[in-house]
């Protein structure tokens, strides 16, 4: 490249481009090499300003090729010439007003698609056109095979490959660029076409503004611009053409306000048409092995199937790993520790001693023995996510939702809701109506998130040992059930059967990466010890000093009177005043109700706070648990979102009083059944 | 091309790009281009995570690392003069 570069001049501005130097403008989206391109070409040799009036880059340069000079203008980077930034309209401007004897086009290889978009828009103005093939050693990794010629032939302009990167294909670009210079007929090119009935508007308009149009701007084209709802080129017009012509203009456009559909389709269609003849073995075999798989993945039934099967096998790995090494966790180093702690701390005041080893090991410690449930919990859920298959178990539930006839707005809150209820709650801004709006967040809690989640995986085997996988599915699939039904009967009642429709983008499978899986698996373990030695322990210290206050007994504790006080309410679900306290604090946050049974039963006990609940509570009383748990007012932080969303106190006690009667109702009746049979 | 997506999206209620491209006989790619443009001139909304998660008011939650990355959805809107069904 040693012939294309002169040195650099100390003088500013460095770049002037000089009577009969051809300027070239480099034109391309962003991120396609087109700066790479031009530090290639032009070396040093260049001057870094800003466009006229505005803030944005302009970079111009001269190089020299086979002893003739050029003078390089880089647009800045643009998706098509549409006035839709400042960055197009530059683009724009520029080629029309300033006329560069030469645009060059750098388009990726490997994302074609997107190039050619720019491209159509190009080859449709009056000037002479090269294409640069750039990144064809990326496409090439990737299995596309750009045929050069071919795509130069359904395009009508030279298209040469390029790898900018390492400066290759460089001279042949030149070439084609100085030849291009030397002709002097533009090529016919190949145009996108638009529908026959857009055709007779493009031509009237056309028509109508042709007399009154600076010199510069092609009459088609403007049209055409004017069709797609160009709001700068409606500008121009309106104050070129006379008032009765510009009322025409705005009529016409009135009475084809979709011809941006036609147009574009024109567009893609030509983008398709050439794709199809010059590109080959475009990441086929990846599509293929993601459609053969999305096509059980993805069906309504199948789909179905595969979710439950592996939610399933997510709670079995989970008990069948998690709970042992927690139940050895708890058993030999919270118990051995709260037995140490309590011997060094003898001499102590009781508070004291009963602050580390009730409410310091017995809270903190309990919710950390939680971790490796969740660390397995968490490597299920990174792996499905890192393979693509999350986005999946979405779209399925999704088409279940539209599937039981659940088509209205009120589906994407709910939708957003998996895995936390606020974006739920935020969700519903999309929609208008203010009364279906606040339906809507009443019941975005009904979605279980991943805390609820978490707590089920950790207190299911307590309740239920080897059964526990059952519980867990099925109390997740009632709590699904449930709110489809509330959601069927918002979209029917409220909604009136509104439809709204979605596209859901699902990555491709790829294996996963171990690597990254273990990086997300250890971020969010560390996240959730954070959490657990300051909102946890904050929680579980207040638990301890209300079951120890006033007089050290818990069963006389302020806590015990609060407890007692509920326990009528409690004794539906055949809760206990320690079942029904722990209840009461997860309102702060999910995974605190372990930290309060940690405070109340770990310090008591050396066989662990899993074992302990186990021998202390009736099957029936579990499962009423672990639905009121499910199904309880959802955590503080929804509740404070709920507050600012609905702008009312009354709407927010509301849907928190409505949550406390569903979820003690449901598990009440519950625990009537369960215990009805015996469980 | 834009007019069949349109209808495509308005009768399936919830369809993939993937699904999409099935129907059209073409590149998922270039169906994702043009739900971009379909977003930019109004036709569709595009509902991303961040948009939804930015308020911050899930910090306090232990297991708020674990909601991992939501696909991204684009939703049909009837836009006034804009969005109008083939």
């Amino acid at each position: 490249m040693s012939d294309c570069h002169t040195p650099s001049s100390s003088q500013a501005p460095v770049v002037q481009a000089a009577a009969g130097i051809p300027t070239i403008a480099l034109a391309g989206q962003p991120n396609m090499g087109k700066s790479t391109l031009f530090n290639l070409l032009t070396g040093l040799n260049q001057h870094v300003g800003n466009w006229p009036g505005k803030t944005i880059e302009k970079k111009e340069g001269l190089f020299k090729h086979d002893g003739r000079e050029y003078h390089l203008v880089d647009l800045p980077g643009t998706y098509s010439l549409t006035a839709n930034s400042p960055e197009e309209v530059i683009a724009r401007e520029y080629i029309l007003r300033q006329l560069p004897d030469l645009v060059l086009a750098v388009v990726s290889a490997a994302n074609l698609e997107r190039s050619l978009y720019l491209v159509s828009e190009l080859a449709a103005l009056p000037c002479r056109l090269v294409i640069a093939l750039n990144m064809v050693d990326v496409a090439s990794q990737e299995g596309i095979d750009v045929d050069v010629e071919k795509l130069s032939a359904a395009v009508g302009v030279p298209v040469i490959p390029l790898v900018a990167t390492h400066a290759r294909g460089v001279d042949s670009l030149l070439q084609a660029i100085r030849m291009e210079l030397q002709s002097s007929v533009i090529e016919k090119r190949s145009m996108p076409e638009i529908r026959s009935d857009h055709r007779q508007v493009q031509s009237d308009l056309e028509a109508w503004i042709r007399p009154y149009l600076p010199p510069e701007y092609p009459p088609a084209w403007c049209a055409l611009k004017l069709l797609e709802g160009d709001a700068e080129m409606r500008g121009l017009v309106r104050g070129a053409v006379p008032a009765d012509t510009s009322k025409q203009v705005e009529g016409l456009l009135l009475k084809h306000d979709d011809a941006f559909l036609a147009i574009a389709s024109g567009r893609y269609a030509w983008i398709e048409s050439i794709l199809r003849s010059a590109v080959h073995g475009q990441k086929a075999g990846q599509i293929s092995i993601t459609d053969r798989i999305d096509r059980y993945a993805t069906h309504p039934v199948s789909g179905l199937a595969i979710l439950a099967g592996i939610l399933g096998l997510v709670f079995w790995l989970t008990f069948t790993i998690g709970s042992p090494i927690q139940n050895a966790l708890a058993k030999g180093v919270v118990a051995p520790l709260a037995a140490w702690a309590g011997t060094l701390l003898a001499g102590v005041p009781f508070w004291l001693r009963g602050l580390v080893v009730d409410g310091l090991i017995g809270g903190v410690g309990s919710v950390l023995t939680f971790l490796p449930i969740l660390m397995i919990f968490f490597g299920a859920f990174s792996l499905l996510e890192d393979v693509g298959y999350m986005a999946r178990a979405a779209y399925v539930m999704d088409n279940f939702m539209h599937w039981m006839g659940l088509h209205g707005k009120s589906f994407l809150p709910l939708f957003l809701g998996f895995g936390c209820n606020v974006p739920a709650v935020l969700g519903t801004r999309t929609i208008e109506s203010r009364q279906a709006r606040l339906l809507t967040i009443i019941l975005a809690p009904l979605v279980p998130c991943t805390a609820r989640m978490a707590v089920l995986a950790f207190l299911t085997p307590a309740f239920f040992g080897p059964n526990a996988v059952i519980v867990s599915w099925g109390l997740i699939l009632f709590s699904l059930i449930l709110l489809v039904v509330a959601g069927v009967i918002l979209n029917r009642v409220i909604f009136k059967g509104e439809r709204s429709a979605f596209v859901m983008e699902l990555p491709l499978y790829h294996t996963p990466n171990l690597r990254t899986t273990g990086m997300l698996v250890w971020q969010r373990s560390l996240s959730f010890i954070k959490k657990a030695g300051t909102t946890i322990l904050g929680i579980s210290m207040v638990v301890w000093a209300l079951s120890i206050l006033p007089n050290g007994n818990v069963e006389t504790s302020f806590l015990a009177s609060v407890g007692r006080i509920l326990e009528p309410i409690g004794r539906w679900m055949g809760l206990d005043w320690r079942l029904t306290v722990a209840l009461l604090t997860s309102f702060m946050a999910k995974e605190n109700s372990i930290a309060t049974l940690g405070v109340l039963f770990g310090g008591l006990t050396q066989a662990g706070l899993a074992q302990t609940i186990s021998t202390s509570y009736s099957a029936s009383t579990g499962l009423a648990f672990l639905t009121v748990s499910l199904l309880f007012i959802p955590c503080a932080a929804t509740v404070a979102v709920i507050r600012q969303e609905t702008g009312s106190w009354r709407w927010t006690f509301l849907n928190i009083g409505l949550m406390l009667a569903l979820s003690v109702g449901i598990a009440s009746g519950v625990y009537a059944i369960a215990s009805g049979m015996g469980v | 091309m834009l007019e069949k997506l349109l209808s495509l999206i308005r009768d399936h209620g919830v369809i993939s790009p993937n699904a999409l491209s099935s129907y059209l006989g073409t590149s998922p790619q270039l169906v994702e281009m043009m739900l971009d443009d379909l977003q930019q001139r109004g036709y569709l909304d595009s509902i991303t995570e961040p948009e939804v998660c930015a308020s911050g008011a899930c910090q306090g939650c232990a297991v708020s690392g674990s909601c991992g990355t939501r696909p991204r959805v684009w939703q049909l809107r009837q836009k006034q003069g804009a969005g109008k069904l083939p």
